[in-house]
């Protein structure tokens, strides 16, 4: 199952919320969707789950257009939007078995799908609660039941970490990863970028509309670091630590972290053994002395720029 | 155990957007309290009336007065809240920010609108119900037999159907908060008219009575099947344009409503030809041929506001045979097709109205219409139908002009700004600069079919050729914006 966005664009007045974006992903894939606020994330996501329409280009999951074919490629997709489920008044396994008969199923099969995403989801015990009686974190897993109600191959989930607890959005990411083992290609977009980076073996970053960087995340992150960042703790006079980096040749860009002082260091293992050594000649005790692996979110905040288009 | 199990299994192919509208409707408080005080109301009208009057033992006619109260409260209680419940229900659920994920599903659009209308009917059958213990009384009463009750029922049942299509139809409109206030403010005002218009015929009804006598009239099953053909064209009209709304702004949603609009015209006009050949009268296909016009002219400026411009998903479905690419043109979505599609309908329906005068011997065009002659009707409904063109026209003209960026969709609003303009500005010009006192009709007043209702004989004769010469000029100055789209409405293979 392929999913592709061909030059994709949506323009609201002057306004170009997406600006000619392509990028594509696989079943078992887990794409992370990153930007900014209104760089174009839930316009795209809209796009992709046939809510909205683009005003150029088009997006094909397994040749099927979404654009052209609206009505097939939504058998394809599962939708899991940022606002919760709008049925106050509903159970929640009246909310999914509706969604199970909008989506076509009948008699034992449709019985046999709820039970098996309510299990899934955890929602067993509260599936007789009306939606308005539930929290966010539990709403927010009625929403992911639902978007599974029909078995679609590809997920697009809109913020489904927003305002989760710190043991749900464990729970979910080990929903996710299950998910992708099952075969599933899956675009998820947080702001949260350390726990997607965890989960995800690809990333899309988006800025204005546009595509900033895309591709399988070894290849963002190894692509994104010219100057590798390196931490180091000494017994005792991070001041001094810090200052003495400060004036040291090839390094740059020297911060404070709790007891420890993080810097970027323009060279390879040379320059790094050789700052190293500098450090100890200086009369450093140091203690710990490592390269930190570049993570999406160094990648992040140095190719954007945080403006809201 | 069977038999149950049947209709297990056959709750399964019940239409899912109704099974969800019946789960939330008895969730909902809205309805609970509504028919609480529906219930309320009506207990406290019979027993105030009951303990209150004092000849009730007596009176020949307490049950009839009785129960037009009770139908009164019946009306307005149906016509009032079931139609805005599923309206604003329906509405609700398209909000662009929030939107009801039903719309993503493999459901259709025509099985969203048949759901909410099932619904919408079955619970204003459920409001019915729970009127039927008062109507008995009515019965005990005295003063009115059991026929009288249950066909004013029906003919109550028939006005909510009315009124709930056209309350989801309201609903249906997609758009901003203000254009979509604007369809509900629209739909609240038709129904305040259809529920005080109800109440007062059902009113009507109960003093004449339904009896015998009534049923026996030749008129009246003739009336009868009339309206029932119209509330049953118009239930359709709105369930059509309902399920264009709620289809896909990509697609070719207009479709159904024009083929609907030919098979309406169809079936209407043989109902009203037949009539007339029958009666030999003109006024049954005289009030087709008005009725008919009148939706043309709104279909044309509605048709301004569709796309110019053809997907991959309606191209693909463009014929290539010339002739059928010629009618897919007129019937498909599309301004200009849209537009051309009104005037030959138009043109077909005063043809009609003609040929059918002509083959029931009422040949002679003179004959009286409404206090005038037929060929004066038509020919005024020609010229009030040749302004609408000239205003479409005159929007097409700005549309390749000035405004070659404005979403499409705004055009239909443009054609009716281009129409108050050419109605209103002249006579407030006049009124404010020109001091104008007489009641003459000077020339720039030309550009409103107002004229016609001035009675002055120099802008009735006018007004015709001020509308031909209008179109023709129209007609020039448009030309590339509907050979545009003519040359733009090929099959996909093709380009």
């Amino acid at each position: 199952m392929d999913v592709s966005i061909v030059n994709l664009k949506r323009h609201f007045g002057k306004t170009r919320a997406v600006d000619d974006i392509s990028f594509g992903f696989s079943s078992g894939d887990i794409f992370a969707f990153v930007g900014p606020n209104g760089a174009g994330k839930t316009t795209t996501m809209r796009i992709l789950a046939t809510l909205d329409d683009p005003s150029e280009g088009n997006a094909y999951v397994n040749g099927v257009s979404l654009v052209d074919d609206p009505e097939k490629a939504r058998c394809l997709v599962g939708f899991m939007p940022d606002s919760l489920p709008a049925h106050r008044d509903m159970t929640v396994h009246d909310y999914l078995d509706f969604f199970a008969r909008a989506y076509g199923l009948r008699d034992a099969k449709r019985r046999s799908v709820v039970d098996s995403v309510e299990e899934f989801a955890n929602l067993k015990g509260i599936r007789e609660k009306l939606l308005r009686a539930l929290s966010k974190g539990m709403k927010q897993r009625v929403s992911l039941a639902r978007t599974l109600v029909h078995d679609p191959p590809v997920l697009v989930l809109d913020e489904p970490a927003a305002g989760l607890d710190p043991r749900a959005r464990v729970e979910l990411r080990e929903l996710l990863k299950v998910l992708a083992d099952r075969g599933k290609a899956i675009l998820i977009s947080s702001h949260i970028l350390t726990e997607l980076a965890e989960i995800c073996n690809g990333a899309v970053i988006i800025e204005h509309g546009k595509i900033l960087r895309a591709g399988p995340m070894a290849q963002i992150l190894t692509g994104e670091s010219p100057h590798r960042a390196v931490v180091v703790r000494a017994a005792g006079e991070t001041d001094a630590l810090q200052r003495e980096l400060l004036q040291t040749p090839s390094v740059f860009e020297v911060r404070v972290t709790g007891e420890a002082v993080e810097f970027r260091l323009d060279g390879g293992d040379d320059v790094q053994s050789g700052v190293l050594a500098h450090l100890i000649g200086k009369g450093f005790q140091v203690i710990d002395y490592h390269q930190r692996q570049i993570d999406l979110e160094d990648v992040f905040m140095t190719v954007t720029k945080g403006e809201v288009t | 155990m069977k038999r149950l199990l049947a209709w297990a299994a056959a709750g399964d192919w019940v239409n899912p957007v109704a099974v969800k509208e019946f789960r939330q409707a008895v969730q909902s408080r809205w309805v609970v309290a509504v028919l609480m005080l529906f219930l309320l109301v009506d207990v406290m009208f019979v027993g105030s009336y009951l303990a209150l009057s004092t000849d009730v033992a007596t009176n020949a006619r307490a049950g009839r007065t009785t129960l037009a109260t009770l139908l009164a409260i019946l009306m307005s209680t149906c016509v009032g809240f079931v139609p805005l419940y599923s309206g604003i229900r329906l509405s609700l659920e398209r909000n662009d920010s929030n939107i009801d994920l039903l719309f993503i599903t493999t459901i259709r659009p025509g099985a969203i609108v048949r759901g909410k209308y099932l619904s919408a009917m079955a619970l204003t059958l459920l409001i019915f119900s729970a009127c039927m213990p008062f109507m008995v009384l009515t019965y005990l009463l005295g003063g009115v037999d059991v026929p009288t009750i249950l066909f004013l029922l029906a003919a109550g049942f028939a006005a909510c159907a009315v009124a709930n299509a056209l309350g989801i139809f309201a609903g249906s409109v997609s758009g901003s908060w203000l254009i979509r206030g604007l369809a509900g403010g629209g739909c609240v005002f038709v129904l305040c008219y259809l529920g005080a218009g109800v109440i007062a015929l059902l009113n009507e009804m109960l003093v004449r009575g339904m009896g015998i006598a009534t049923v026996d009239a030749g008129q009246f099953w003739s009336v009868l099947a009339t309206v029932a053909l119209l509330a049953s064209l118009t239930i359709g009209l709105f369930y059509v344009l309902s399920v264009a709304l709620l289809s896909p702004v990509l697609s070719n949603r207009m479709l159904l409503p024009r083929v609907y609009l030919i098979a309406s015209w169809i079936a209407a006009g043989s109902v009203t030809a037949v009539w007339s050949w029958h009666e030999h009268e003109v006024w049954p296909i005289g009030s087709w041929m008005i009725g008919s016009g009148i939706a043309w002219m709104i279909t044309a400026v509605a048709a301004m506001g569709e796309r110019d411009t053809w997907t991959t998903r309606v191209r693909r479905a463009i014929p290539r045979n010339p002739l059928l690419r010629a009618i897919a043109f007129l019937i498909y979505t599309g301004s200009a097709g849209g537009v051309i599609f009104s005037g030959i309908m138009f043109a077909a329906t005063v043809g009609v109205t003609y040929y059918v005068c002509y083959i029931c011997g009422l040949s002679d065009l003179r004959h009286k219409f409404s206090g005038d002659s037929l060929s004066n009707v038509a020919g005024s409904l020609a010229t009030v139908f040749g302004y609408i063109l000239c205003y479409c026209l005159t929007t097409a003209f700005l549309r390749i002009t000035l405004f070659r960026r404005l979403p499409t969709a705004t055009l239909a609003l443009i054609t009716i700004i281009v129409a108050a303009f050419a109605m209103i500005v002249p006579f407030l010009f006049a009124f404010i600069f020109m001091e104008r006192t007489s009641h003459t009709v000077p020339w720039y007043m030309l550009g409103s079919p107002m004229v016609l209702t001035s009675g002055e004989r120099f802008a009735t004769e006018m007004a015709a050729p001020v509308v031909v010469v209008w179109l023709a000029v129209g007609t020039l100055l448009s030309a590339p914006w509907a050979f545009g789209q003519l040359r733009r409405f090929v099959p996909l293979e093709e380009k």
